[in-house]
């Protein structure tokens, strides 16, 4: 039995009529201490793979567990670095990462706590900025307080959630750099979630793509067996990384076209119109149609 | 040992902030000033750093000499209507006669307070007189004699001045109405706004009883609270702080000013940021902790304009439920000087009338000082 392991795992949010699939069918397992990326387009349900394994969300069907004890509900040993950093505004770094140090060492005395909490931020190198608040801060310092906090809690497990996709191209592969480095100090699981071909393959031990909603799922997942630490512009020019990328990104665009073409078999109701008839009277005007947004039906 | 040291923030990662010399930032001292409700100051602050002098002395003019003109047009206005409104009783009296009604005001309060201080000058001696002839009697033996002198000591102590109440008592009386009134409905709308906010089930529970009673007038609600507080008087001690007049005003303040807090209480909790609940959920924040950390200071700004709102509200209802009541508060002055029919009177109201706007204004001034307070930078990029 894998360390973390979905079987069959179905979700929908709604009932009824308003009842929308989101993923279908997800089989995943992970080995301890292995680095997982997940690719897909956003809107796929990739945040609500996380949540489920986070405890966040409960699976419609199917069943997710961890070190062979079935998920319920969130713990601490499993961390979250959320998308949107979900920092609290009203705290300073130090506070929003004592908040969670605070929580899961209740017991430990004061200056333990404390040290925690330095330790975590010092590992992101944001020590200069602890008693700022995130309005003052930019993007990549926000996401690095994120991660500060899911850290500090020292989990098994980190799920990231987009973690980087809102920052610039730059501070991205800094982040991208000290992860990894804090993934080879701790050796905890990951799961990645992201939109970024290149990042998953520059980071994870295995590359799995999402299908595109609704009921999504998972598709032909791709081992990366290069060679640790890897190099950025190698993965450009090295035969077997082209391959791979090949292939993810082939797996990704066949799916965008099944979708495309799954919502242009839809039948499209065109406005019922009957053209004027200007040869009765002659006036300075006449009314013309331009369809200006066609779609060809597949003969097929 | 190490390790605290390597964490420590004045070694590690950026060199140790120098101690910030103290210089004029006319940006940063403008952005103070428009924070704490002082936004007429800004351009000064800005013009003494030297910041665009041309533009703020346009500014300064301008928000000085419009409202002058605006202000002189009202008082042209006011003095056209004390030639002519006029009837066989009364009539509206010119702003000179206004202001000399208010030196009036100002030499009868004066004279007041100082036949108060007469009073207490001549207890005093009376005291001080009675405990040389205790001490003497006690001094010569006659312990009978001296008790007897205690007893009187005691009981002149007790005297309290009963004079008139002079309109600045009444303000403050007023002043310590709206804060009894304004802190019940607070310490009621806050928590039961949480809930609602929080619990859908209770929303839906009280949502049809704040709509129902949100409209009501603060005169309907007088009755009711009245018998309440003739209740009350009965159940408390004699000696207790209980005023029946007062806590009528102040409960009617309540009732009138508590649902803008409520509402909006709600508003603010409901509204908060799904993300910031899934931190909470993810760390399994207790349910104290969740409402401490997280609940309430997301919706503070929207708490604070719901008080904003509430000692508005209060502050106008206070005036009528003062003049019904009979609390010896700013309505009560209007309400007895309209009665007593003096020339006068109608000059006297006037005062007030500005008084309770310009108090108003201050109550609202403070409250939208704490607002800005608490409004944090919003976190999206």
């Amino acid at each position: 039995m894998s360390y973390i392991d979905l079987t069959n795992v179905s979700k929908s949010f709604g009932t009824g009529t308003e009842q929308t699939d989101v993923l279908e069918g997800i089989d995943l397992q992970v080995k301890k201490g292995e680095f997982i990326a997940i690719v897909g387009y956003s809107g796929t349900g990739k945040s609500t793979l996380i949540s489920l394994i986070a405890g966040l969300t409960e699976p419609s069907s199917g069943s997710v567990s961890v070190d062979g004890t079935p998920v319920d509900g969130p713990s601490p040993q499993r961390g979250v670095v959320f998308q949107n950093y979900s920092l609290l505004p009203w705290f300073t770094v130090k506070d929003n990462v004592a908040l969670s140090v605070n929580e899961v060492y209740k017991d430990a005395e004061k200056p333990e706590r404390d040290q925690r909490v330095l330790d975590s931020v010092e590992q992101v190198n944001l020590t200069a900025a602890l008693g700022k608040r995130p309005g003052e801060l930019s993007g990549g310092m926000r996401q690095r307080t994120s991660v500060a906090r899911t850290l500090a809690t020292n989990p098994d497990i980190l799920l990231l959630d987009e973690p980087l996709s809102a920052l610039d191209a730059l501070t991205r592969s800094v982040i991208q750099d000290q992860i990894l480095e804090i993934w080879e100090k701790r050796n905890q699981t990951i799961i990645l979630i992201t939109n970024d071909v290149d990042e998953a393959l520059y980071m994870a031990d295995r590359v799995i793509p999402l299908s595109t909603g609704p009921k999504a799922t998972l598709g032909p997942e791709v081992a990366v067996d290069l060679p640790r630490p890897r190099d950025r512009r190698a993965l450009h020019t090295d035969p077997a990384a082209r391959k791979m990328r090949h292939e993810l990104i082939s797996y990704l665009l066949a799916e965008k076209e099944k979708e495309r073409l799954q919502q242009s078999n839809e039948p499209v109701t065109l406005p019922n119109i009957s053209p004027i008839d200007i040869s009765m009277h002659k006036p300075s005007w006449f009314l013309g149609l331009r369809p200006k947004k066609r779609k060809v039906l597949q003969s097929i | 040992m190490s390790a605290t040291t390597a964490s420590n923030p004045t070694t590690v990662g950026e060199p140790a902030p120098a101690k910030k010399k103290l210089t004029y930032n006319p940006n940063q001292v403008a952005h103070t000033l428009d924070k704490l409700g002082l936004g007429y100051f800004s351009p000064f602050a800005r013009l003494i750093g030297r910041d665009e002098p041309a533009k703020q002395v346009k500014t300064i003019a301008q928000n000085t000499f419009l409202p002058i003109l605006a202000f002189m047009i009202v008082l042209l206005a006011w003095q056209y209507c004390a030639g002519t409104v006029k009837t066989d009783s009364q009539k509206i009296p010119s702003p000179a006669e206004t202001w000399s009604a208010w030196k009036d005001m100002l030499a009868f309060s004066a004279a007041e307070k100082a036949k108060e201080a007469t009073y207490y000058q001549s207890l005093n001696e009376r005291v001080t007189k009675f405990e040389a002839m205790a001490s003497q009697a006690r001094e010569s033996g006659n312990v009978a004699r001296a008790e007897s002198i205690e007893k009187r000591i005691s009981k002149e102590n007790a005297k309290v001045y009963q004079g008139t109440t002079t309109f600045f008592d009444q303000i403050g009386i007023s002043i310590l109405t709206i804060a009894v009134g304004f802190a019940i409905a607070t310490l009621i709308a806050v928590p039961l706004g949480i809930l609602c906010g929080l619990s859908p089930l209770v929303n839906t529970a009280l949502n049809p009883l704040i709509q129902l009673f949100k409209p009501v007038s603060p005169l309907a609600w007088f009755p009711i609270v009245f018998v309440f507080t003739t209740w009350g008087i009965d159940q408390a001690p004699a000696s207790s702080i209980w005023q029946r007049a007062l806590f009528t005003s102040a409960g009617v303040v309540t009732l009138c000013s508590l649902w803008p807090t409520l509402v909006n209480t709600a508003v603010g909790v409901a509204a908060i940021d799904k993300d910031h609940l899934n931190v909470a959920k993810a760390l399994k924040l207790g349910w104290f902790k969740r409402i401490w950390k997280i609940v309430l200071p997301s919706s503070l700004p929207l708490i604070f304009t719901g008080l904003r709102v509430s000692i508005g509200v209060g502050w106008m209802v206070l005036v009528a439920a003062d003049m019904m009541s009979q609390n010896q508060g700013l309505g009560k002055f209007v309400w007895d000087m309209y009665q007593n029919g003096d020339t006068a009177s109608t000059a006297q109201i006037i005062i007030a009338v500005l008084f309770i706007g310009g108090i108003g204004f201050m109550l609202d001034r403070i409250m939208l000082v704490f607002q800005r307070l608490v409004t944090y930078e919003e976190q999206s990029v």
